[in-house]
């Protein structure tokens, strides 16, 4: 019987544990997790800290999923190291755990800046319930907040924050809101929404010090301009990188991430990784880094998994996609979506922007490919973007019909309620950017099955999916 | 995996783009599943988007996939599959985050209307044939398992690409 060893109990985990009990029924799953809950949805946390969700809305999974798998959880311990010649892992309260098949998904840590005065009370981070309870059990005596990074965490908790009447002041090294995701244009909509809210923030500044009383208490900031604020508390939020740290020194290849190949393992055989600690194939940048967002961790879980226990899965790929919306703002992205217009001759950005909509639509192409979009505002059907990316298709000869016109069902359905004339002969002039613009073969395939996309195109060595729009054209 | 389970799949050459099923979803989802009050007080959302390029269009809804992009992009477990094979979402969980909106390559999920809450075809427990497929006057939508369609579609000439 296979003894399987899954360190973390989060998203990629859960999704290991399916896709081995699919294939092995009677093998020992033993999960480590160092936070005394069920698998949680981590990215509630921000909700539940402004009042939004109630807190027992958190588990992902709760103990009847781990029943019904026959998974057994050792809660309040962690993975130390692991031993790969003799096949056995180090946990925090001593204990020694043999296995054949280690899963690493341990998941990502928050990045602390070397800043002056920022150990100490009075200073937070925000990625697990623990992080949320510390904060939420302090709200009483916290007036006014300064939130480092205009990264997503870090606006999800500013507006949490915000919900709680607390005054926050947003404080962001890079020119823009959403720095991963907005380029400056972008980053207006983004700042017209918190203008409108009331919120404060720093652009293109960075905390260096933070200033304590006699007691220890965080009582100011001070920025690199000079600039001082006032504030009773601090939330760091500037990244969250891979942990490592369990494999430090074991044997197990590490960059910024533990390093896996097409089928999630590492170079030590039996040893996979999944999720924000790991270090996956991008099909955009065609080169392996870490993703650190849930569907890839999902993604990552399901494959590695199933090799496991014995399946033959590879994971083709995968890139950052995003969802986001902030006092009012929404804004969608994948892939490379905040590079700006100028800055690489090789790549080309097209843009569609109704200020008085609020609607702003950006693709980025290179190659004749979707490599990453952007829309604020209505975001539907976004997602025919996303599969684009996926099948990396030629978009060359509706490129322009890309951001003009998405697909919508509007022209059935307008805002105001009354229906319009259906008029037949109008109809060959209609063309909107949709599955209807795509070659015929390809729709075919596509709408005819329910496989993943980017699974049926196969990549070859340039990253380029051979059922390509060019080959319909001629 | 279960790849028998029936789906709504389009054919585009008996579609001429009526959009009838979309008239048809939006009564059926509809809280009073009469069309002139889905129209005037409801908040009439179509889970199936008719597709129109020039001269063909075909109706696209949901391909409930064996392996669902937005059942991976769900933060809360909101977004899930059934045993039976349908993808569906249930609404009193779903926090509005739109992961799946920007997950799903068809385009099949999108923001509810006048809700924060995702949207999606759920093919209509309620009904033996979905609203759309016994709408639509021209057969072009059938309620199918994948591998009988695949027999069933008639070998076509590729379609020219004609650029203007
Ligand atoms: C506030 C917030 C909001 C977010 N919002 C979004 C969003 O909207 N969309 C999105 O796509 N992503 C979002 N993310 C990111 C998303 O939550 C992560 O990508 C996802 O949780 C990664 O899952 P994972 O399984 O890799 O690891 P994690 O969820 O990071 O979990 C790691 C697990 O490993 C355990 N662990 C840690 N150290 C050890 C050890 N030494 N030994 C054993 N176990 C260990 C932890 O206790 C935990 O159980 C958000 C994250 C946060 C914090
Ligand atoms: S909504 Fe999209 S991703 Fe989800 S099952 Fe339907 S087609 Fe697949
Ligand atoms: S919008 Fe709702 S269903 Fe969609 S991913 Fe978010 S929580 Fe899940």
């Amino acid at each position: 019987m296979a003894e399987y060893l899954i360190a973390g109990n989060s998203v990629a985990a859960v999704s290991a544990i399916q896709a081995i009990r699919e294939r092995d029924k009677e093998g020992r799953i033993t999960v480590i997790s160092p936070e005394p809950y069920t698998a949680y949805c981590r990215p509630l946390i921000t909700y539940v800290l402004a009042g939004d969700v109630e807190e027992w809305r958190l588990p992902y999974k709760r103990e009847s999923f781990y029943q019904q798998n026959k998974v057994e959880v050792l809660y309040n311990v962690k993975l130390d190291g692991v031993d790969v010649s003799e096949r056995t892992a180090y946990l925090s309260d001593g204990k020694k755990v043999a296995f054949d098949k280690l899963l690493l998904a341990v998941g990502g840590k928050p990045f602390i800046p070397p800043i002056e005065g920022i150990d100490g009370p009075d200073v937070y981070t925000f990625t697990t319930i623990a992080d949320m309870k510390a904060l939420a059990g302090r709200l009483e005596d916290i007036k006014k907040v300064v939130v480092i990074g205009a990264g997503m965490i870090g606006m999800k908790t500013a507006e949490a924050l915000a919900k709680r009447d607390k005054e926050v002041v947003i404080v962001e090294l890079m020119d823009r809101i959403l720095p991963m995701v907005l380029d400056k244009e972008g980053s207006s909509f983004a700042e017209k929404a918190l203008d409108r809210a009331g919120i404060s923030y720093v652009l293109g500044d960075s905390v260096v010090g933070v200033g304590r009383d006699a007691s220890g208490k965080v009582r100011r900031v001070e920025l690199k301009s000079g600039a001082k604020i006032e504030c009773d508390a601090v939330v760091v939020a500037v990244g969250v990188r891979p942990n490592t740290t369990p494999v430090e020194g074991s044997g197990i290849e590490v960059n910024k991430g533990i390093i896996v190949d097409d089928m999630m393992e590492t170079n030590v055989e039996g040893v996979y990784a999944a999720g924000d600690c790991a270090e996956s194939y991008d099909i955009i940048l065609g080169q392996k880094r870490p993703n650190l967002v849930w569907p890839i961790a999902y993604r990552h879980g399901l494959i590695a998994g199933a090799n496991m226990a014995g399946g033959r899965r590879r994971f083709v790929g995968g890139f950052p996609i995003n969802s986001i919306g902030f006092f009012g703002f929404q804004v969608v992205s994948a892939g490379m979506s905040a590079v700006g217009e100028d800055e690489e001759a090789s790549i080309e950005v097209l843009k569609f922007i109704d200020e008085s909509k609020g609607v702003y639509r950006k693709v980025v192409i290179a190659n004749n490919r979707l490599l990453g979009f952007c829309v604020i505002g209505d975001i539907r059907r976004a997602g025919l973007y996303t599969g684009l990316i996926w099948s990396r298709m030629d978009v060359s000869y509706f490129k322009e019909l890309l951001v003009e016109h998405i697909s919508l069902p509007e022209a059935i359905y307008p805002i105001d309620g009354a229906l319009p004339a259906m008029n037949f002969s109008d109809r060959k002039n209609i063309r909107r950017f949709g599955w209807a613009v795509f070659p015929y073969s390809y729709r075919k395939l596509f709408t005819g099955y329910s496989a993943r996309i980017e699974e049926i195109c196969a990549f070859d060595d340039k990253g380029v999916c051979f059922y390509d729009g060019a080959d319909d054209e001629g | 995996m279960n790849h028998r389970i029936k789906r709504v799949y389009p054919i585009e050459e008996n579609c001429m783009g009526c959009r009838l099923c979309e008239v048809a979803c939006a009564i059926e989802h509809s809280e009073f599943k009469d069309p002139i009050m889905t129209f005037f007080n409801g908040k009439p959302q179509s889970f199936t988007t008719v597709e129109v390029d020039r001269n063909f269009s075909f109706s696209l809804n949901c391909r409930h996939c064996d392996e669902p992009y937005c059942v991976e992009a769900c933060i809360t477990g909101a977004m899930h599959k059934e045993p039976d094979g349908r993808v569906i979402v249930y609404e009193d969980i779903c926090v509005g985050c739109y992961m799946c909106v920007v997950s799903c390559p068809w385009g099949a999920v999108n923001p509810k209307e006048g809700a924060k809450k995702a949207a999606k075809c759920d093919l209509c427990p309620d009904r033996e044939l979905p609203a759309c497929v016994q709408a639509c006057p021209n057969r072009a939508l059938v309620f199918d398992t994948t591998e009988e369609l695949v027999f069933e579609l008639p070998e076509e000439e590729e379609e020219p690409f004609v650029e203007g």
